[in-house]
This record gives C-alpha cells, structure tokens and sequence, in this order.
C-alpha cells in the first residue's frame, strides 16, 4: 500500500450507516483473543479437466470482527496462499506501476491500467480519525498485474471509496514461489499510516483474467482437478489466509474446496 | 484448484477432515459443573484432542498413496481406524464436567463431533467397497460437518480441539 489520499468531502454523511460485506455460509470462521475473521472462498467453474489445467476464477472473501462488538484492530499484514496446483499466468499481459493508479478514483484507475485488470471485488470498514468518532465506508476493490518496487511479481490492489472522503490506497501483494502445499504466495504489508486510518472490516475480491497474447488465449489463473482415477472429484486446500493485526494477533485461515473432475 | 501434476486426491480431505477435530462424544454421558469455566474446560479437553491429533497422523500417515496407488482397501482400513481413535477420544472429551453455561453449546459441538466420527467410519466402508462416488461424498460431508463442529464452539477459542481439515494435506 501506497500513501492514502485524503479529500475531506461531507463529513456529516460519514455517519452514514454501512452495511458489511456478508461472509458466505461455507467462511471458515476463526477466534483468537476474542478477534473473529471468516474467510471464505470459490473456484468457478468447479468441473475442471483430470489431466491439464483450464481457465479459473477465483473468488475469496473475509470478514473481520470482534467478540465484544468493538471495532477490531487494525490490519498489519495480509498473507494469501494458493494451492501449488493453481497456475498464475502473466505472460504477455500488461502491467501497471503504482504511480500510475495512486491517487486516483476507480474510473481512472481503470483509464489507466485497464489492460492490466486481473480482478474486482468490495471492500467495507472503518476510517479512524483522531478525536472523532470512526467513519464507516464502502468501498472498491481493483487489482491489476503489476511490479513491485523491487522488480518482482505483483498484484496491486486499488481501493476506492468516494464516501465519507475521497479516498485510494493501493495494497501491494507481492507474488513469490514456495514449496510444499501452497505454492504461490501473495503478502501485503500495509504501511503505518494507512493502518492508522483504514481498519478493514469486510472485502470481496474475484480475481480471473482472459486474455490474448500475440493471438493466443491465455487466463491470468487455470487450474485442473487431478481427482485420482475412478473417483468424481477431490477435496483441496484452496486458500490459505493469514492476517496479521497491530497488537500482535495473527489468525490462519484455510478454504477447502472440492473439484469436479471432467473426462 | 485442482492438482496439476500432484492432485491430492480424496484421502487429503478426509484425513484433514479427520484429525483436526478430535473430539467428539457420547453427550448423553456428559456433566455439568457450576466452577468449571470455559477457559478450564478447553484446559482439560485440549490435551486429549492433541493426542487424538497426533494419534490420528500415524493412521493417516499414508492414507495419500494408497489412494493413488489404488489400494482403496488399505485406504479404508485406516480411516476406520481413526474412527475408532477418534472415537475413544470422544468419551475422554464427555467426561470432562462442562461449564453449564455452555452445556447447551457444547452438547450441539458433541454432537457434531459424533457425526464425524461416524462419517470417518462411512468413508472407511465406502473404501473398503471400492464405492469411489460415495467415499467422495462422505468426505464432502467431513469437511462440512467440521465447519458446523467448530463455528458452534467459536468463542472457547479452541487450538486443537478445533477441526482443521487442511492441517494434514
């Protein structure tokens, strides 16, 4: 995450009531030092092939909330894990520098790096002002391929909300390789300032990208369903969630998900 | 996501489904006791399930392969011996008196907590049979019987005693 932009509008209608995301009834509901986190998630389609992967999409959600009823601390460090099964394809497609996407409106974000969307999704929570009671705020989510400032492999998570302020943050998940079950890792360390501000209480985000390279079709994520002969299907470690909060809990979350294998 | 060139085939989910839980029970011979409290109360059934935890690891250890290698019966037999663990660490977990406040709670978790084990012990027969489909169902079932199982004792806070479907795949 970038530096937050700030545009004091109506400060009034930020007393607005906001409704949370809703966690889906198959989250994984999580408890720790009274802090609950539910996480849930999805692969679409779910037929996939038994040999060879095909195009997917992702969809992960998560809500953060605490057992007094408080608002919940503030998030440090998101860290995703994709089962090593799932391929993240970049090749051939655009890619966005945050410079080009911060600060700025949804809208323009998307003007911008449009080329480069590899997702969508809501975001809820509450902004934290000193001396004022906390705003809640609704907001949207837009992630696209890009680099980190290192050079690496990125998705850039731009978050928009233009009530109660005008304002746009853009998360920074690095992508690394890893061995064992989750092959692939994504970390988002946000930034001292942001999470003075921002504390995330809910977020939707579906990532799935087609798209054409030098005429070739290709998908941002494909995945396939190697169900061992015989059987219909198999059951999987699809996400595995770690948020780490400003107090020092961390809570770990796994999605299990089940596959159709097709012929 | 699928499994590229390592799928994980069924075993892994049951197996998750399996150890993580470790509880479960008979409720009808639970007790109540007015000074037990919840956080005394995970201290006292917490250990069991760890033990039924690593117990249930050396069964499954290899639940995996057979599977793959097509030794389905071999599979089955070692799911219905976790049940059988799983189930000797129900009756450890129904004796332990419990806060009763939280009887009504935790007789709804026991339950859940017997269905599980005998979802272990149906996966273990369906494998046996060689019935692939139905094995495949069971173990869907697992995994959503654990969820029920653990977001109906949320606020104990349970490490072990929580059911972690992905701990071992």
């Amino acid at each position: 995450m970038r530096r937050a932009r700030l545009r004091p509008k109506a400060l009034a209608a930020a007393l607005a009531c906001i409704a949370l995301l809703a966690a889906p009834a198959a989250a994984e509901v999580t408890q720790k030092n009274g802090l609950i986190v539910s996480f849930g998630g999805s692969i679409s389609p779910r037929s996939l092939p038994r040999t060879g992967v095909a195009p997917i999409g992702v969809t992960v959600d998560g809500r953060i909330r605490t057992a007094s009823g408080r608002l919940p601390p503030a998030l440090r460090r998101i860290v995703l894990e994709i089962n090593r099964n799932g391929v993240l394809e970049d090749r051939g497609l655009a890619r966005c520098r945050v410079d080009q996407i911060q600060p700025s409106s949804s809208g323009k974000a998307l003007a911008a790096c449009g080329p480069a969307q590899v997702g969508s999704g809501r975001v809820a929570g509450q902004i934290v002002v000193p001396e004022q009671r906390p705003f809640a705020f609704r907001g949207r989510i837009i992630a696209f391929n890009g680099r980190r400032a290192g050079g690496g492999r990125a998705i850039l998570a731009h978050v928009y909300t233009s009530s109660p302020f005008s304002l746009s943050v853009v998360l920074t998940f690095s992508l690394a390789r890893t061995p064992g079950t989750f092959g692939t890792r994504l970390v988002a360390v946000i930034p001292r300032k942001t999470r003075r501000l921002l504390h995330i209480t809910a977020f939707r985000l579906h990532l799935g990208r087609s798209y054409s390279d030098g005429g070739r079709r290709r998908s941002y994520l494909s995945a396939g369903c190697p169900a061992p002969a015989g059987f219909p299907g198999t059951t999987f470690p699809l996400v595995r969630a770690g948020y780490s909060f400003v107090g020092g809990t961390t809570i770990r979350n796994v999605i299990v998900r089940t596959c159709h294998a097709r012929p | 996501m699928g499994f590229r060139r390592r799928g994980s085939g069924v075993a892994i989910v049951a197996v998750a489904a399996a150890l993580g839980a470790m509880l479960a029970a008979a409720g009808a011979l639970a007790t109540t006791s007015p000074t037990q409290t919840p956080e005394s109360y995970a201290a006292q059934v917490e250990p069991v399930c760890k033990a039924n935890t690593k117990a249930n690891e050396r069964i499954l250890a290899n639940v995996r392969g057979y599977i793959k290698q097509g030794k389905l019966k071999l599979a089955g037999t070692q799911f219905l011996k976790a049940s059988e663990a799983f189930g000797k660490a129900v009756k450890q977990i129904a004796a332990v008196p419990q806060p009763t406040a939280d009887a009504a709670k935790l007789e709804k978790w026991l339950g859940y907590l017997d269905d599980q084990t005998k979802l272990l012990a149906e996966t273990g027969k369906a494998l046996k049979a060689g019935k692939k489909t139905r094995a495949q169902e069971q173990i869907v079932r697992l995994r959503n019987n654990a969820n029920l199982a653990n977001n109906t004792v949320l606020s104990f806070e349970f490490r072990y005693c929580k059911i972690e479907q992905s701990r071992f795949t």
